[in-house]
């Protein structure tokens, strides 16, 4: 026994002592000021583990096991799952670091030997029901009819080996309820949960208290094909948008105010821990204020940024920064627009036929070449040879068409497109659909709300980057982003999801539509069973009243008897008159 | 020549009138009754296929590889109209020449049967030398003129309304080959038409073997055409996508018919049970007692299997039941012994008005609810049904007279139907 235990704590410390130098954990805040006053705070939590082998996995230390276990047990190189309640406004907010759709989405990129089309089905399967357990939210919802293959909307974040194919699937569900009982499961994938570091800032008191909060997984790993070596990413990120006139009512703020607390320290695990706070427009002041400030020049566009190093100011104590407007003044701030918005609504009257309609403006001086997936539901049958794309009157060329129509509880409608939407100007991309209806246990508990139709991805490679402060592709650390210029930068927002409300039918009525229904066919089934299996005869008895109509019958039979052998009134005796 | 003229007349003010229609896309307005297999789904069907998408793997597609290709022949909006209005009234003419076969034979089938039985004169019953000309006239304009018919009729309705009509035409005219060829086509588009193999059975003069090889001859058909419709569109998903589609009746659109709202409000697990029954109710049910029943009359025969096919199968459409509405006047003869005519007529009138108002009321201004809807639905099923039940009645009706000499049918104040 206790050599079976020496032998545990053997493993033990070797494991801890292979993955000391290689597992690093860092946290990082970013406040933005938002040009309408409202305040962006986005909370990265990077775990990045470097392995000698697979089998490492199965040895955590920093990275949650159950995380390490889906990607030991399945193909899934990539997984992206992020919970959001609100919508990102493009047009007041610019672009966020990490952009969601509304409600839940997912996505995930497969790779390995012989894996075939079924076997990622099942393995997308497996992985949204653990991920339901891990995160508590209606993942498990996701089947083969709301989940698409995504071909030129979305592109891995790893290295696959050469030779192998690799799957993506796809899905979102725009219904989910986005709330505590998702960002509690949420915390307690960080090494520190939410007793120390920046993640003690997320009181979910606070966080629902936003206009607009999504949380996100993000994990891919790179394998070195010559030594086996493996790489997992974990990142975690919160982004939340706060209105200060709501919480404080003015418009300064402060940590403590938005968050409730201050902040508590840093994660004792944590190899970094830094605060960001973008200071380009500078109208705050900042209390207390940075020493370090950096200027990141991306894409002809300048950012200022204030860094505060949190190991080093305050590693234990109880943390704050107060933002003080400098300018009293009440001034309409003009906001520029980002470069590419897109909108997307329903138009119809009625509930027989509709149009979903798409807008992506492009408010640059070029032509931008736009994806648009559109990802509909089964239950909105759309016709595709209406699809039109069009920049005022004049009709734009297509330039890549990819759709899987959909079927009944089976697969959704699946569009990508490609076009390019000339220099300021807003192009509009429409297709017919109609209402249908669904079996009555088909429709939500409360049916007149409507059904939800996730929403629309549009994917650009952006000339400058202006707003734009997503982490580069080889980067990993918020700050990866500074100064880092490209000649294009990728982006991918999301419009509104959709509220269609079917028609429904009446949901008390199901015994009375069957027993109506089944009347109708017996008023056929009874007469017709009288003419085929009854002989037309008169009838002679029965009438005792009407003796003298009797006694008629009974003279014509006589009489018809008489003259020809014809048998007793029936027509079926007669023998055929050919 | 006096027949030949009025028919290119009415052939002619038929085919503007439905061009016009078509033009001015009345139909396109009536969405609700003609849901399944309308102008917008052969549409995306022709799409999908320019774009090299299996048509058939959704869920909108359901007309076969042929008729498609045929509307992708047809390039221009104004040549399809014109080629379907052409057709439409071609579809008139032959239910002209159709009832004028069967009033010629009818006539010379009941005076042999009057010289048998009956010496009795017969009131009404008798098949006219002017009936021969005003009968199938009154066909043609029925057909032609029905405005129902006009504002209802999509692509495929034409199509299949055209095969109807040259099944009946030479169901009378004998043409048993070219029956069979039209029966393989309807097959097709829905297996229902299976059922009118009967009637043409029952018409041929011959022996068993001949029947049986004549039942041999359509499977070998039904097989060309699918192997056709194969080589077109070089993939077997389109059977799932046609007649698989009319089995599980998946589609719950509300249309004229019984299935949508029973199969909306159905449990689970009864849906099977339900759906067999109502499949074989549409079908095997109701095929050998109506053959054993009609078989001196295959004409009869096949407008009751018709008229029973069209209101219990899961996707009915107007435009067929108008087929059964338009050659009712070949039975004229029968009229003295329909009782329900003015019930009939009344539910017709009353559930074809309510049925778009109902709907406008349910789907555009929320006022009303789907009951209302189905009520109206019900109440034109019940008027097919009456309908179908009382040329039944008739029938047995007139044969007992003509067997039994008027006379002595006109005497009996009440005629009761007893288990032999």
């Amino acid at each position: 026994m206790f050599s079976r235990l020496k032998f545990c704590f053997l493993i033990l410390v070797i494991s801890v002592n292979l993955s000391e130098q290689s597992e690093q954990y860092h946290e990082e805040l970013f406040i933005k000021p938002l040009p309408n006053g409202f305040v962006n705070t986005f909370f990265q939590f990077t775990t990045r583990w470097n392995m000698a082998s697979r089998e490492d996995l199965l040895h955590t230390k920093l990275t949650p096991r159950p995380i390490a276990e889906v990607l030991y047990n399945y193909d899934v190189k990539e997984l992206n799952i992020a919970l959001t309640q609100g919508l990102w406004r493009y047009e007041l907010w610019g672009y966020p670091v990490v952009d969601s759709a509304p409600g839940a989405e997912a996505w995930a990129w497969f790779n390995g030997d012989n894996l075939t089309e079924s076997h990622v089905s099942r393995q997308w399967k497996d992985l949204t029901s653990t991920f339901s357990g891990i995160l508590c939210a209606s993942l498990n919802n996701i089947d083969e009819a709301n989940t698409v293959q995504p071909k030129y909307s979305f592109r891995p974040r790893f290295v696959a080996p050469k030779n192998t194919k690799s799957f993506i699937k796809y899905s979102t569900l725009p219904r989910e309820n986005v709330c505590t009982e998702n960002l509690t499961p949420w915390k307690k994938l960080l090494p520190c949960s939410s007793e120390q570091g920046f993640a003690s800032l997320l009181n979910s008191g606070y966080v629902h208290n936003t206009n607009y909060h999504s949380v996100k997984v993000a994990i891919r790993t790179f394998q070195e094909a010559k030594t086996g070596e493996l790489t997992m990413e974990l990142v975690l990120s919160a982004n939340l948008v706060f209105d200060p006139i709501l919480i404080s009512s003015s418009k300064d703020y402060s940590i403590r105010k938005i968050f409730g607390q201050g902040l508590n320290g840093v994660c004792p695990m944590s190899s970094s821990s830094k605060i960001y706070v973008d200071i380009t427009e500078d109208k705050f002041e900042l209390v207390p204020d940075s020493d370090d400030v950096k200027e990141s020049t991306r894409g002809a566009s300048t950012t200022k940024f204030a860094i505060y190093d949190m190991k080093v100011i305050s590693p234990n104590d109880l943390f704050n920064i107060a933002f003080v407007k400098k300018d009293k003044q009440n001034l309409v701030p003009i906001i520029p627009p980002p470069i590419l918005t897109a909108h997307r609504y329903i138009l119809a009257k009625g509930q027989e036929e509709g149009k979903i309609m798409t807008e992506v403006t492009n408010n640059h001086w070029a032509d931008l070449n736009v994806v648009l997936q559109e990802n509909i539901p089964w239950f909105v049958p759309s016709y595709m040879h209406t699809l039109t794309v069009k920049n005022g009157n004049e009709v734009l060329k297509i330039k890549e068409f990819h759709y899987i129509p959909g079927n009944d509880r089976e697969r959704p409608y699946h569009l990508e497109i490609a076009f390019t939407v000339p220099a300021k100007s807003t192009v509009k991309v429409y297709f017919d659909f109609d209402y249908i209806f669904l079996k009555w246990t088909e429709y939500p508990p409360d049916a007149n709300h409507g059904h939800y139709i996730g929403s629309a991805v549009v994917t650009a490679l952006l000339p400058v980057a202006k707003n734009y402060t997503t982490i580069p592709v080889e980067g990993y650390l918020f700050e990866h982003s500074f100064n880092a210029s490209r000649p294009s930068y990728f982006i991918q927002i999301h419009t509104e999801s959709l509220l269609l409300s079917l028609p429904t039918p009446d949901f008390s009525m199901p015994y009375n539509v069957i027993c109506l229904t089944c009347t109708v066919i017996a008023l056929a089934f009874g007469p017709i069973h009288s003419v085929t299996t009854k002989i037309l005869t008169v009838d002679t008895d029965g009438d005792e009243n009407k003796g003298f109509i009797k006694k008629v019958i009974g003279k014509i039979r006589d009489k018809i008897k008489g003259k020809k052998s014809a048998p007793k009134e029936s027509v079926e005796e007669k023998p055929k008159s050919e | 020549m006096s027949e030949l003229k009025s028919i290119v007349l009415i052939t002619c003010i038929s085919f503007t009138i439905r061009f016009l229609a078509f033009s001015m896309k009345l139909r396109e307005k009536m969405p609700a009754f003609t849901s399944v297999n309308s102008i917008k789904m052969s549409n995306e069907g022709i799409f999908l296929q320019e774009h090299n998408i299996d048509p058939y793997s959704g869920r909108l597609v359901h007309s076969m590889p042929i008729t498609l290709m045929f509307e992708k022949l047809l390039a221009t909006q104004l040549l399809k109209n014109v080629i379907f209005a052409i057709l439409d009234s071609l579809t008139g003419i032959l239910l002209f020449y159709g009832s004028k076969h069967y009033l010629v034979w009818k006539a010379k089938a009941d005076s042999e049967i009057k010289k048998k039985f009956s010496s009795t004169v017969f009131e009404n019953l008798d098949i006219v030398a002017k009936d021969l000309i005003s009968i199938p006239k009154c066909v043609i304009l029925f057909y032609s003129l029905n405005p129902i018919l006009i504002v209802t009729s999509s692509n495929d309705n034409i199509l299949c309304n055209f095969f109807y009509a040259l099944t009946f035409y030479s169901l009378n005219s004998k043409k048993t080959t070219l029956a069979l060829l039209s029966i393989t086509f309807l097959f097709l588009d829905s297996i229902y038409a299976i059922v009118l193999l009967s009637p043409i059975l029952v018409s041929m003069s011959g022996d068993k073997f001949k029947k049986i090889q004549k039942s041999i001859l359509l499977v070998v058909f039904i097989g060309a055409f699918i192997l056709i419709n194969y080589g077109i569109f070089g993939s077997w998903s389109f059977i799932e996508g046609t007649i698989g589609f009319s089995i599980q009746s998946k589609n719950l659109q509300p249309n004229v018919g019984l299935y949508w709202y029973f199969f909306t409000e159905m449990f689970d697990h009864f849906r099977f049970l339900f759906l067999s029954s109502f499949q074989i109710n549409a079908t095997i049910l109701y095929i050998v007692p109506l053959t054993l029943r009609l078989k001196r009359d295959p004409t009869i025969l096949f407008i009751v299997l018709l008229g029973i096919i069209t209101v219990f199968k899961p996707y009915p459409k107007i435009p067929e039941f108008c087929i059964v509405l338009s050659v009712l006047p070949i039975f004229k003869t029968f009229k003295k012994y329909m009782v329900h005519d003015f019930v009939v007529f009344s539910f017709f009138m009353i559930s074809l008005s309510l049925l778009p108002s109902l709907w406008y009321l349910w789907i555009h201004t929320g006022a009303a609810n789907a009951n209302f809807f189905f009520g109206a639905t019900l109440a034109f099923c019940t008027g097919q049904i009456f309908l179908i039940t009382d040329v039944l009645f008739a029938n047995i009706k007139r044969d007992f007279s003509i067997y039994n000499g008027s006379k002595y049918f006109k005497m009996l104040l009440k005629v009761k139907l007893l288990l032999k």
